[in-house]
């Protein structure tokens, strides 16, 4: 049963010209990765510095919100949206279940596009020289995010059908600009969950990966964001109403 | 449903005929903010077939959608096999709901639609289940094509096909016939009637007369959110037949023509306006086998005839206003 609504999920998200968007969207990071490998004197700034600069700027703030987005808002939400998701709120399942279902096959898909991107761009940065852990911090971000804004996405979208809009505002408002005016926000920024973690993990310097959380501080936050989400998504699903959609 | 009911004046019309009911509706209504959707209706129902008939807009979705556990009652009991379908998905392993919006997953094909809803269901063969109702809606031979490229009525058997693949004992069908051809339109009431033959519970939802009289063994007519009649089609049918009917002629000579028709026993009032003549007659079918010879025999050409009073809103209208 599990096995078909996975099918099913990745049949919606990855249609053509969506998932070749995604594709040439998550090369963006590789792309400069391989100008700045084989355009500049690798000095100023040097590998260590770039590869986590790059890896928080393109990949953490666009490439991968912009792709969990994409995927956490079609995966239950367009269903809602053209109507179809009444083939699948007719069967004898548990609404928590397809819930998590939606919100683990765009997790994976947004994690399938954006790991290999974190690995590429470091590896080419780093010449495969990473004594401070970069990749393996930024390997345990993306995870971590991916995971995190696809059951915020997957959830709105059951209560909303501006999901998409409202996330925007969420990536490039919420997340991009106010943390660095109102402090607080940094607990409810998925964005900050991610270098928190990568932080945690790698030793890259200071001044080239700026975590406003720490490690400990970002797991516990992220963990409860998530169980936070999948509750709350949960229950919208469970009371969904046809029609009933802001 | 127990008997047949009309009611002009009161919310609602209770036709609860006791026990044995698959389906119950106990003062069920429901609110969309300010907006009354569906008024106080109560109903019970037993396998067989019955349509809900009603203009568009006049709730007959919406109280398909609350059997359907797709809305909660804002008061009243809804009830399938005695359990509340609000909330409760397990039910949907005995109900088959085939919705109104044609939508439709595009790259999947008719099998590949029907296979999953038999995995869904956690069917123990669902690969003989998938085969069994595609070929109950004869869809083999279009089946591996994806429904994308399906006509409105192949998708609608598509449809039908993965509603049936756990063999419900209930089917709940939001105008199915839409989009259909003649010949598809046949296939399905028969299938329909079949369905019902073994036993089942099936209740579908039309705006067309034609469509409920041809299939539903019982009717329960809505209109505004208010159940205007319940019971045997047939009664219904003949009370919609023998109300007043209202015509608009025009003829070589209104005047003349006026006067004749004022002799006629079935004719209860003759108005002349800018668009000719306004008749009012108590029997259509006398009217409308006289009004040929009548013109003759007046020496009139008549150059136009037509019902001022044939659309579903004035039939019901009348079901309920008298």
């Amino acid at each position: 049963m599990t096995r078909s609504l996975i099918l099913l999920t990745l049949r919606q998200l990855l249609g053509r010209r969506r998932a070749l968007f995604l594709v040439v969207l998550a090369l963006i990071p590789v792309l400069v990765a391989i100008l700045y490998r084989f355009g500049s004197d690798h000095v100023d700034p040097p590998p260590v510095e770039f590869a986590p600069d790059l890896l928080d700027t393109l990949l953490l703030a666009i490439v991968l919100p912009v792709t969990a987005l994409i995927f956490g808002t079609a995966a239950l939400g367009a269903e809602i949206e053209d109507g179809t998701a009444v083939y699948l709120l007719t069967k004898p399942i548990e609404r928590w279940r397809i819930l998590l279902v939606k919100i683990g096959v765009a997790g994976g898909a947004t994690i399938a596009l954006a790991l290999p991107t974190a690995l590429l761009t470091s590896l080419i940065i780093l010449g495969g020289n990473d004594p401070h852990g970069i990749s393996a911090g930024f390997v345990l971000g993306v995870v971590v995010g991916a995971t995190a804004y696809c059951a915020l996405f997957v959830a709105l979208s059951v209560r909303t059908s501006r999901a998409l809009l409202i996330g925007l505002a969420y990536v490039f408002v919420w997340e991009a600009i106010l943390p660095s005016i109102f402090d607080g926000t940094r607990w409810v920024s998925v964005r900050q969950y991610m270098l928190g973690l990568a932080d945690l993990v790698s030793s890259a310097p200071a001044s080239a990966l700026e975590a406003d959380l720490g490690g400990g501080g970002a797991a516990v936050a992220a963990a409860l964001w998530v169980t936070a989400s999948v509750l709350i998504g949960s229950r919208l699903i469970s009371r969904f109403e046809i029609g009933e959609r802001l | 449903m127990a008997g047949t009911q009309l009611d002009g004046t009161n919310t609602s019309i209770d036709v609860s005929g006791g026990s044995g009911a698959t389906i119950r509706l106990q003062n069920v209504t429901r609110w969309y903010g300010g907006v009354v959707a569906v008024n106080d209706i109560s109903f019970d129902l037993r396998p067989g077939i019955s349509g809900i008939l009603g203009p568009n807009g006049a709730g007959k979705s919406t109280l398909l959608h609350l059997i359907a556990g797709f809305l909660k009652p804002s008061s009243g009991d809804v009830s399938i096999f005695g359990a509340s379908p609000w909330g409760n998905p397990d039910l949907f392993s005995r109900i088959g709901l085939v919705p109104e919006n044609e939508a439709v997953y595009p790259f999947l094909s008719a099998w590949e639609f029907a296979l999953m809803s038999a995995r869904l269901h956690k069917l123990p063969n669902p690969e003989k289940a998938a085969a069994q109702a595609i070929q109950r809606v004869e869809m083999e031979a279009a089946q591996d094509r994806t429904m994308g490229g399906y006509s409105k009525g192949m998708r609608q058997r598509a449809k039908i096909a993965a509603s049936l693949v756990h063999d419900p004992e209930v089917l709940i069908l939001d105008e199915p016939f839409n989009g259909t051809d003649p010949r598809q339109r046949l296939h399905l009431m028969e299938m329909l009637r079949d369905l019902a033959a073994e036993g089942r519970t099936i209740m579908f939802s039309s705006h067309i007369l034609e469509e409920v009289e041809r299939l539903a063994e019982e009717v329960l007519v809505i209109l505004n959110g208010r159940l205007a009649a319940a019971g045997n089609f047939h009664q219904i049918r003949r009370l919609m037949t023998d109300r007043p009917h209202v015509f608009t002629l025009r003829s070589s000579d209104d005047r003349l023509l006026a006067s004749d028709l004022f002799r006629e026993p079935f004719v209860a009032a003759v108005a002349i306006n800018d668009a000719g003549l306004e008749v009012r007659t108590d029997d259509f079918n006398a009217f409308t086998a006289a009004i040929a010879s009548l013109t003759r025999r007046a020496g009139v050409t008549l150059h136009e005839l037509r019902p001022a009073d044939e659309s579903l809103e004035s039939v019901f209208s009348y079901l309920v206003h008298g």
